[in-house]
């Protein structure tokens, strides 16, 4: 099993032997939520994630980790899965839990720079939905929100409704780039054409364009990746992965930092592959249950005094010249 | 309670064949006879699986989920729009054949609908 070069104790993350899982040959996948969970009762706050060369480290609680924030670092936010139009009883208020979300952003000491979200803007693609979704967002105080879809707004008419309303600047088919603080960020789409009995799909058209897109870029400058489905297979029999992926990912082996980040699951679960780290993320409107636990990957019925630690946003911290960034997942509820 | 069969939600076309009652006890029977045309969607599984009918049948799917769902075929000639909880879905099977079909959100759920003239 392949790691990096970091043999110091892992104590903070090391997962219970029940949540740990040989992934494929060389990785490790961590159900990291559980490992979060834990250290937050114990701390009392959000936990600072740091990857060090690549393994996901908790270096302290969020104010530290905030202090410590250089004038030349940057932070940006990932917000997904907000589903408006969602309605039944696992959240009748998504627009609520979203607000909260969204005060919790505007609360962050470093103002985010942007905010990328990884898709299920709207719940049944309706133009009502990304209308008062557009709306909703505005309420963050960014420059920016950068969008990907999910499979939940291309339902009726593919593409056309959610590009309408979240079309990049630069046009074109949903997917993009853009570089900001010395860092590559690439939107992807793997939530159109979708066939029976197979997981999700880039599509030859989009990899050859990923292929050309990362030609320019040096290999020390650090990639993030965003796309709705995680781009590794959490689980198959529930759609959670997508099957061309690995050509993606061959795209980007000889970069020194990539971070993928993903929506979709409804949950945090992460994976560290060499120079290559994959987290998924928080809804703001519902929980869905782990992987094979339960008979589908539909919204999950909790305690209302629970919904809140289930639901939330992530801050992501970067600092020049080095290959970490700091991840802050932020339930909305956290003990205090 | 008795769900009877009786118009498409979405408007395109009316029933062509009237449903039978079905008694729901909690959930929907599995109907195995040539008159059914009603498929239910229920944990993320459509009822009956495999459905033989007769060619100028009309079959009716309703969704009783809380996730949406939809019915398309791979070639997306049979293509609803998103299904909402209690939404319903028509399609008029004209010709003999073997109609595979799925739902976009979930394309691990699948179903056959066998058209057969005898």
């Amino acid at each position: 099993m392949s790691r990096t070069n970091d043999n110091s104790p892992d104590q903070t993350i090391a997962p219970a032997a029940e949540d740990a899982a040989e992934g494929t040959e060389g990785t490790r996948l961590l159900v990291s939520r559980r490992a979060a969970l834990g250290c937050m009762a114990w701390a009392g706050a959000g936990i600072l994630w740091s990857v060090s060369g690549g393994v996901p480290r908790s270096i302290g609680l969020i104010g530290e980790a905030e202090a410590a924030t250089k004038a030349t670092d940057f932070t940006f936010v990932q917000i997904s899965d907000t589903h408006i139009g969602f309605n039944k009883e696992a959240n009748p208020d998504v627009v609520g839990t979203l607000r909260r979300a969204m005060a919790d952003v505007n609360a962050l000491k470093t103002p985010p720079a942007f905010v990328l979200h990884t898709g299920d803007v709207s719940h049944l693609s309706k133009p009502e939905e990304f209308a008062q979704a557009r709306d909703l967002l505005q309420e963050l105080k960014v420059d920016k929100i950068h969008f990907v879809p999910g499979e939940h707004d291309t339902l009726d008419n593919g593409m056309e409704g959610f590009l309408k309303v979240f079309a990049p600047e630069k046009g074109g088919k949903g997917w993009y780039s853009f570089d900001q603080n010395g860092v590559h960020f690439v939107g992807l789409v793997n939530v159109v054409d979708l066939q029976p009995k197979m997981l999700a799909t880039l599509g030859n058209e989009q990899l050859e364009w990923l292929e050309d897109d990362l030609k320019g870029v040096k290999s020390s400058t650090p990639v993030v990746v965003f796309a709705h489905i995680p781009l590794w297979t959490v689980y198959e029999p529930w759609g959670w992965g997508t099957a061309d992926s690995a050509k993606a990912i061959s795209y980007l082996k000889r970069f020194g930092s990539v971070t993928v980040l993903n929506g979709h699951i409804h949950q945090v679960i992460q994976k560290v592959e060499g120079h290559v780290t994959y987290h998924t993320a928080m809804s703001t409107a519902f929980p869905q249950p782990k992987p094979g636990e339960g008979p589908a990957p539909g919204p999950m019925k909790v305690p209302a005094d629970q919904l809140g630690k289930l639901l939330g946003t992530r801050s992501v911290n970067v600092v020049p010249g080095k290959k970490q960034l700091a991840l802050v997942d932020m339930p909305l509820d956290r003990s205090v | 309670m008795a769900t009877i069969l009786a118009k498409t939600v979405h408007g395109c076309r009316r029933a062509g064949l009237i449903g039978i009652a079905l008694l729901a006890l909690g959930s929907a029977s599995p109907a195995q006879s040539a008159d059914t045309t009603m498929i239910t969607i229920q944990n993320y599984a459509f009822m009956p699986p495999e459905l033989v009918v007769k060619p100028g049948t009309t079959v009716t799917w309703v969704n009783k989920d809380d996730s949406p769902h939809t019915i398309t075929s791979a070639d997306r000639v049979v293509a609803s729009k998103a299904m909402d909880t209690d939404d319903q879905y028509s399609f008029t099977f004209e010709k003999e054949g073997d109609y595979k079909y799925f739902c976009t959100l979930h394309p691990y759920m699948v179903g056959l609908v066998k058209v057969r003239a005898q």
